[in-house]
């Protein structure tokens, strides 16, 4: 099955906790997971946590623009993408949560 | 739909200037364009976004074109050329 993860809120939400520990449970049954980062979300790929995500596989992207205006730095575990991927992401997967 | 090939006529260039538009513009409004023109005509589009830069010719390469070519014209400027297919 193809998971797909949307998280727009930023790290001390408890959302990113929900989210990371589903990514990793899906992960663990052979799931394919999905994850897309923006608004406040996309503070989430400087979370260690995430790095190691993908790491177990986890495909992470997020709002580059959205990255621009809060000045979070690129990093190599998530595609630094665009509404484009969260559309692709969502029209993939089978299901869809979304943590806002 | 006819391509240019099939019936010899020439192919056909046109442009857009998307300078001041962000993301998701950027893609909506190249792909807009892309509509109006026949398989095998050219977009000269300009961004001035650089995440768009990056994007937005990932973006149209998934849905099929082609990518022409990507050029800084100038500062913060970018010249993308597509092919529609």
């Amino acid at each position: 099955m193809k998971l797909g993860i949307l998280l727009t809120t930023s790290p001390e939400n408890e959302n990113t906790h929900t989210a990371i520990e589903l990514a990793k449970a899906a992960r663990a049954m052979g799931h394919e997971v999905s994850v897309f980062l923006m608004e406040d979300g996309v503070y989430n790929v400087r979370d260690k946590n995430f790095a190691a995500l993908s790491e177990a596989g986890v495909k992470i992207a997020l709002c580059a623009l959205n990255t621009e205006d809060r000045g979070v730095e690129k990093v190599d575990c998530a595609l630094f993408g665009s509404q484009y991927d969260h559309a692709s992401i969502a029209h993939d997967s089978d299901r869809f949560i979304s943590f806002g | 739909m006819q391509n240019h090939a099939e019936c010899g006529d020439t192919m056909a260039v046109a442009e857009i200037d998307l300078k001041g538009e962000v993301c998701p513009y950027t893609f909506v409004k190249t792909k807009l364009k892309l509509e109006e023109l026949e398989i095998g005509d050219e977009l000269v589009a300009l961004y001035d976004h650089a995440p768009a830069v990056e994007n937005v010719p990932r973006s149209l390469r998934n849905e099929g074109h082609k990518i022409l070519g990507i050029k800084e014209i100038g500062d913060h400027l970018w010249q993308v050329r597509i092919q529609k297919v």
